[in-house]
């Protein structure tokens, strides 16, 4: 018997090998070894390019940029047929941080982004990569990092500043003010510069290089109020970077131009089906209830149903307008029955559903060209429109603003007068003088950059000279012009009649409160109240 | 008839059967106050000479109670043995091992197969609700569904908090959906930490042990089981009729300063669409057939049960559909060796469309189909039914489009081998190993219903192919002595290895050439091919022990140690141990209370605490993991990586302590019986899914897996059990009684609070989880005075956009501000208690069952109060909502008014607006069963007719007040799948 017993002990001991208990996760990559070669490298940068706008994905930060857009005096909600209740707490003014639409994913995704850069930087410093690659790699990732951090603060005023790899005992952080965020935000480009002109040859088209550094430097310093700077870097990139202005307006946003003469930055799409890879701003502000019966082919290939938010104001056509703008005014804004410019003869009376449109107009800027349509796989998904962040017109007009600023009313007035001839309009230098001057530049501006993401974060940066507050208070409150206009004086056929959006869109904004939005409820109650909220929300 | 008489004696004849009539075989006949007596045969018949009709005949078998019958004039004494469920020799299944219910130590509850089988459910669960003291089940109404189980409440906010379930001595991965009521011999559920310490790091939820039938020595006994049912599926909702439908959405928009929506909202008058009768079966079919028998000799017992169970959707696809087998066989070699070897192939089948609740959300406007004016005769057959304005897509549509299947083939099988050298030593090795294959196709046809919201350009075809093997190995040793007839000593060593593995492959193409069924194939595919797979291994390694000690059947003592090791961690924190240790005194068998014992028939006192862990989170949390995907660069499309997971290099087990005291009794020859207990389980280093901080720039919304403080829960959980028998008349009642109450005892690091579903929880150190909070909704203006009066004392409106007919908020801190710091608790998810009531009654061939079960004290969050009354969505609102919401002075001071604006967040504010009382009681089961003896040569045929959950009463507006959810989220209630009345006949044929 006794054998039995020892055959039963030895088999009980037989297994204690601990490599049984020792699996990792298969299938995917290790971030800990990761960033060894320099295609890991690049690999993991090009991702912080897809992640700065999102724009294959409709909603993180493709609709918070546009559901901006909606709250100056460009743009209405829009769409009259559907719910609108994720864009009107910002667009009416009536946004709470437990009620913030569209507008609540955009401080997470950019701090998703913001992390992502921050581990490229670290990981990449030490990596024994070769030092070229060290160079460009870090220099993307840095101008991103700021980028990132531009959009945070312009948003919602100073926000806590991420420049390390954070563990979970490192959720003590507190605001940083506004004035050290844009710090930052400078020192990560300059550096970002220092590292690009280490390069033997400028990077491929498509990513960032020292002159798209210098032209977000440029912006940041402007918005800062930094004149001589402003006006230093964005001289830098008009004079040397090698850009030219489109001669052709419309082929700005045209999808056979990508990455054109004027761009200094812009992000990337492809029609390639099987990887998604559109622009999908073209649907989220596309014309709703386009119908085959209305294009000369009578093809359904033709019909691209946007969803129909974020309609062009009558406000923003009068401006075009009043100076006589046709073709900013057409490459801007498609009204209900014109030819959509450019495409004329392929879709030559654009007509959708006015029911559901509140202004009878969509934005041109994201138009896709029947053409192009017709070729599309997924019209949605493959739009092969790219995103311009930075382009050479803004530098001109950042140029003439510090110009101004520093006094320098001749060369300003020349800046302005060299975009108005882009357009085929008559120079106004010497027409107008002293605080004209810097409106002149401004509703240039405004023209000239609409539905680019700059009207909120302009309005509220330009000071009024008559009233020394933000312009935002001269445009919307119960006096606000625009609010007037549309509430009093305006006569638009399309904008007085579909009154299923308000007229007196911006009648409840508050300066008190409103030159930032309020930070999402979310982050106050995770950081155990370490995060503060903005002033009166 | 002269009766037979040899030397003085009678000749008594008979047969003894059970309440079943089955024949009982081996029941002991003696003549009382003798040593004379005889067994009965496997027909249960049986003969025996008296000396005169004074004799007393006494009947006793095992688990039954014992009969005595006077013989006087009879010569034929047929006898029906009662299945004594109280009965003091009871076994109860335990961890590794088997004892009497006399001898337990921790506290584990029993029920009998025969009472989860008078139900018929997909999910065993569901019938044993009620019917286990501190088991909460929350049922869950979906064909195959997974009730949700909570073993005294819960002891992890963030894991699944179902139990272990150990089928036949194997551990499961997962729930046990497979398993069919008619394989079930009985259920143990072993509810504190020292009954399932032996179960170590599986154990903190408690383990539910289910014991399958297994044959049994003596005649092949066949069992049929026959049940057919229907479920009814009442709308839930009276919703607006078309015309009601426009003037609320007219009035909405004229209260928002909008111009009407409908021109007329009489032109609709008979013309509402009644989209729930165009999708929603009132009533459907649900079947369950079972077929099995069991034998065997003293060298080999047998048995096989085969079942099919059958549940259809209510829409007019889907459904649930399960074909189990059982094959067991065990052998006794030798005196030293013997085995058994357990087979269970099976096939399951289950999906159905979700949309059920679009059926009622849609506006009843919209036509179903087109209208013909809008056809241009190119649509195909999907592309013809009309697109609503509300943002609901075509429920009828979306269900004719709907091609889904899941299928599993499975096949788990198990196999010991049990040497016993000396008597004193047992070994046995167990080896059991599951695999489970299968198959998830689905086909998304291609339609236009609108050109910008509701369409697919391509069709597309998906095939899902997982495949799981899990095997686990278990040797034990077992070492049994008693020393003096005084001291019992069982000491058992042991270890296991479990492992599951489990591998996946899918595909996807878009664009067969057409939508016909023969094309549903991934090989007739042409566009955007995509495909994907990867494997994964857990594994744990264990080392155990145990020994059991008693003295005299009075004294009792159980200690357990076992250690535990997992894939799940990183070296320094792989290896847990969890001991346990528990005593037990049975009073009743002290010499000062033997001149009681006839009524005070068992008492015991039992006191213990332990230690069990959890590991039931995700693989590899410890590795921060990379997500692909791509970019373009001009022209040239590049790969790109991004951080997808970030790691917890430190996380760990999550323990939980356990203490245990409890009572049990057995009184008046077991009429009365039942046991009381008072538990305290306290959670450390809970492992959670923590929300940081948005700036940490994690992804997944910075959720990262975490080990935090520590959780208190403590509770009474009781059971008392009477039966009486008059003549032919028996009745038995049966109660169980729950109370957990819980709170957060420590919250780790700097005790930030932990916030769940979107901030509407929230849990803080001291108090109870996951409670609801929120702003305090506190009536309605009913006049501007009201609003010029809610200012703080500065006059500033604490509500500026605030209209008359909007919700008052209450500002709860004074500061004259309303901001989220005025958010509170509103209520508490957490029932006091849960009582289950299951009552029994047979006269003569007649019997009569009835099960309740009800939860007390908690609140829910009504959910859907927001879409069926809050206008600026344009889905359907609940009937007579212009009536129901505030539309001047005094006519409501809870429903806000009409409006197709929400300035003032009266539905976007989380407040106690949403919060209902959630208490209920609940029939869950009411059946009659007839019984005929002997019909066509039949032992036993029953037929009995049931009905099934169909009485509620609850003041819960809401779907169904049965809610689950995360620790953190629990009690949210919307458009959950509703429990259905069921309404069943069935017969169990016995031969």
């Amino acid at each position: 018997m006794k054998k039995y017993v020892y055959f039963i002990i030895l088999s009980l001991s037989l297994f204690s090998c601990d490599d049984f208990i020792v699996h990792n996760e298969r299938g995917v990559q290790n971030l800990d070894n990761y960033f060894s070669t320099s295609e890991e490298c690049q690999t993991f940068v090009n991702d912080l390019y897809k992640r700065l706008l999102l724009h294959y994905d409709w909603y993180q930060l493709i609709a918070p940029q546009l559901t901006n857009e909606t709250a100056t005096d460009d743009a209405w909600m829009g769409n009259t047929g559907q719910d609108p209740s994720q864009l009107q707490p910002a667009a009416h003014y009536v946004i709470t941080p437990n009620r913030m639409g569209y507008l609540k994913s955009i401080y997470a995704t950019r701090y998703e982004n913001i992390s992502a850069c921050n581990i490229a930087i670290s990981r990449i410093s030490n990596s024994k990569i070769l030092e070229s690659q060290k160079n460009l790699n870090l220099g993307e990732a840095l101008f991103i990092r700021a980028y990132n951090y531009y959009d945070l603060v312009n948003n919602f005023g100073g926000v806590p500043l991420i420049l390390d790899i954070l563990s979970s005992n490192d959720m003590n952080k507190v605001r940083a003010t506004k004035e050290e965020v844009y710090k930052q935000i400078e020192d990560d480009l300059i550096l970002a510069i220092q590292k690009f002109k280490l390069l033997s040859k400028d990077p491929e088209k498509g990513r960032v290089n020292k002159w798209a550094c210098y032209a977000l430097l440029a912006r940041v310093f402007l918005f800062q109020e930094k004149w001589d700077k402003a006006y230093v870097y964005a001289d830098t990139v008009i004079t040397k970077g090698g850009f030219q202005l489109e001669s052709n307006f419309l082929n700005i946003w045209n999808v056979n131009n990508h990455n054109g003469v004027e761009s200094i930055f812009e992000l990337q799409t492809s029609s390639a089906s099987d990887k998604q890879l559109g622009n999908q701003m073209c649907t989220f502000a596309g014309a709703r209830g386009e119908k085959k019966e209305n294009f000369p082919s009578n093809n359904s290939d033709d019909v691209m149903d946007g969803w129909g938010w974020c309609t062009p104001t009558s406000d923003l056509e009068n401006c075009y307008l009043s100076e006589g703008d046709v073709i900013r005014r057409r490459a801007t804004i498609t009204k209900y029955g014109e030819a959509a410019y450019g495409d004329e003869t392929l879709n030559p009376t654009h007509i959708f559903d006015l029911e559901q449109n509140k202004s009878g107009r969509i934005i041109r800027k994201y138009y896709i060209p029947v053409a192009t349509r017709r070729i599309l796989v997924d019209k949605r998904f493959n739009a092969p429109l790219n995103v311009p962040i930075l382009r050479l017109a803004e530098m001109y007009l950042i140029r003439a603003e510090a110009a101004y600023h520093l006094n320098k009313f001749d060369l300003a007035m020349d800046d302005v007068d060299f975009i108005r001839a882009r357009v085929n309009l008559p120079p106004k230098k010497g027409t107008v003088t002293g605080v004209n001057i810097l409106r002149t530049i401004w509703k240039e501006r405004r023209m000239e950059l609409a539905f680019e993401g700059l009207r909120l974060f302009d309005i509220r940066r330009q000071i009024d000279p008559q009233t020394n507050k933000p312009v935002i208070a001269s445009l919307f409150g119960q006096t606000g012009s625009f609010v007037v206009y549309n509430t009093q004086l305006s006569t638009d056929k399309y904008e007085t009649t579909n009154k299923k959006e308000l007229q007196d869109k911006g009648i409840n904004f508050d300066i008190a409160k409103h030159l930032v939005w309020p930070i999402p409820q979310s982050e106050i109650d995770r950081s155990n109240g370490r995060i503060i909220q903005n002033p009166n929300y | 008839m002269p009766s037979i008489v040899i030397n003085g004696q009678i000749q008594i004849k008979g047969t003894v059967t059970d309440i079943n009539r089955e024949p009982l075989a081996g029941v002991n006949v003696i003549i009382k106050d003798t040593q004379k007596g005889v067994v009965t045969d496997t027909d249960g018949k049986y003969s025996i000479m008296v000396p005169d009709e004074n004799s007393i005949l006494v009947f006793s078998y095992i688990t039954y109670k014992t009969v005595e019958e006077k013989v006087g004039k009879r010569r034929v004494i047929n006898v029906i043995l009662e299945e004594d469920v109280k009965q003091l020799e009871e076994i109860v299944v335990i961890g590794y091992g088997v004892v009497k219910k006399s001898d337990l130590t921790s506290s584990i509850s029993s029920v009998k197969g025969t009472d989860v089988q008078s139900m018929t459910v997909g999910n065993i669960n569901q019938s044993l609700q009620g019917k286990v003291p501190g088991l909460q089940i929350i049922g869950s109404g979906a064909p195959g569904g997974q009730p949700k189980v909570l073993v005294r409440g819960f002891s992890t906010i963030n894991l699944g908090t179902d139990p272990l379930y150990v089928v036949d001595g194997i551990p499961l991965s997962g729930g046990i959906n497979f398993l069919s009521p008619n394989e079930i011999e009985n259920i143990e559920v072993l509810k504190d930490a020292s009954a399932s310490a032996i179960y170590g790091s599986r154990a903190s939820n408690g383990v539910i042990m289910v014991t399958t039938k297994r044959g049994k020595e003596g005649k092949l006994a066949y069992n049929l089981d026959l049940s057919y049912g229907l479920q009814s599926m009442k709308k839930p909702y009276n919703m607006a009729d078309a015309v009601e439908y426009a003037e609320i959405m007219n009035l909405a928009a004229l209260n928002a300063g909008y111009p009407k929506v409908f021109e007329d909202p009489q032109e609709y008058e008979g013309k509402t669409t009644d989209w729930w009768h165009a999708g929603i079966k009132e009533t459907s079919p649900q079947m369950n057939l079972s077929f099995g028998f069991r034998g065997g000799n003293e060298k080999n017992v047998y048995s096989a049960n085969i079942t099919y169970y059958q549940q259809k959707s209510f829409y007019e696809k889907g459904g649930y559909e399960r074909f189990t087998s059982r094959f067991t066989n065990d052998f006794k070699f030798s005196k030293i060796f013997s085995g058994g070897i357990t087979l269970n192939p099976r096939f399951e089948s289950w999906g159905n469309p979700g949309n059920w609740a679009d059926f009622i959300r849609i506006d009843p406007i919209t036509p179903i189909y087109k209208p013909a004016d809008q056809l241009t005769g190119d649509e195909n057959e999907y592309s013809i039914y009309a697109r609503s304005p509300s943002y609901v897509w075509n429920p009828v549509a979306a269900v004719k489009r709907w091609n889904q299947k899941n299928k599993s083939y499975a096949l788990s099988t198990s196999a010991f081998l049990q040497i016993q050298p000396i008597s004193e030593i047992v070994f046995r090795s167990q080896v059991g190993f599951e695999l489970d294959s299968r198959i998830s196709d689905a086909f998304y046809p291609d339609f236009v219903i609108d050109a910008a919201h509701e369409f697919q350009t391509y069709n597309r075809v998906e095939r899902n192919q997982p495949m799981y093997r899990n095997w686990s190995l278990q040797n034990t040793i077992t070492y049994l002595k008693t020393i003096n007839n005084k001291h019992n000593i069982t000491a058992m060593l042991g270890n296991t290895l479990e492992e599951w593995n489990g591998t996946s492959l899918w595909g996807t193409k878009e664009k067969t050439p057409n939508n016909s069924e023969e094309l549903r194939e991934l090989d007739a595919g042409t566009l955007n091919p995509q495909t994907g797979g990867t494997s994964y291994t857990n594994s744990v390694m264990s080392y155990f022990a145990r020994i059991m000690y008693n003295r005299d059947n009075r004294y009792y003592l159980t200690a357990t140690y076992r250690v535990d090791g997992s894939s799940k961690f990183l070296e320094k924190n792989k290896w847990a141990s969890f001991p346990s240790i528990s005593l037990a005194w049975r009073i009743s068998q002290e010499n000062f209370m033997s001149g009681i014992r006839d009524v005070v028939n068992d008492l015991k006192v039992r006191i213990g605490a332990g230690q069990v862990g959890n590991q039931n989170l995700p693989a590899a949390v410890y590795m921060s993991k990379l997500g692909k995907g791509y970019y373009v660069f001009g022209d040239n499309i590049v790969n790109t990586t991004y951080p997808s997971a970030i790691k917890n290099e430190d996380i760990k087990w999550e323990t939980v302590e356990d203490k245990n005291i409890g009572i049990d009794f057995n009184l008046l020859q077991g009429k009365l019986s039942g046991s009381l207990e008072y538990y305290v389980k306290n959670t450390k280093d809970m492992l959670f899914m923590k929300a940081y901080p948005n700036y940490s720039g994690y992804p997944n919304d910075a959720k990262i897996w975490t080990n935090i403080g520590s959780m208190k829960t403590k509770g009474v959980d009781a059971n008392l059990s009477y039966s009486e028998k008059v003549n032919d008349f028996y009745f038995n009642a049966d109660v169980t009684f729950t109370t957990f109450n819980v709170k957060m005892s420590s919250l780790g690091g700097n005790k930030e609070p932990l916030y769940g579903n979107n901030e509407k929880t929230i849990t803080i150190e001291g108090e109870e989880p996951g409670y609801f909070y929120g702003y305090v909704a506190d009536g309605i203006f009913q006049n501007q005075t009201e609003i010029n009066s809610h200012t703080s004392e500065h006059g500033i409106f604490l509500q500026p956009y605030a209209k008359v007919g909007d919700i008052r908020f209450k500002d709860i801190n004074n500061d004259g501000v309303l901001d989220a710091n005025d958010r509170t608790k509103i209520g508490s998810p957490w029932a006091d208690f849960t009582m289950g009531i299951n009552l029994n009654f047979a006269y003569k061939n007649i019997d009569l069952l009835a099960n309740f079960y009800c939860s007390f004290g908690n609140n829910l969050v009504d959910q859907n109060k927001n879409e069926l009354h809050n206008c600026i969505d344009k889905t359907n609102k609940i009937a007579g909502l212009t009536n129901l919401a505030w539309h001047g002075e005094g006519t409501s001071n809870d429903i806000p008014k009409i409006s197709a604006i929400d300035n003032n967040e009266n539905f976007s504010k989380f407040s106690s607006f949403y919060i209902e009382d959630g208490s209920f009681i609940r029939l869950k089961n009411l059946q009659i069963g007839y019984t005929f003896n002997q019909l066509f040569n039949i032992s036993k045929v029953r037929i009995y007719l049931a009905g099934q959950n169909i009485l509620t009463l609850t003041k819960y507006d809401g779907i169904d007040p049965e809610v689950g959810g995360g620790v953190l989220g629990f009690g949210f209630g919307g458009w959950d799948y509703p429990i259905q009345p069921t309404f069943l006949i069935g017969t169990n044929i016995t031969f």
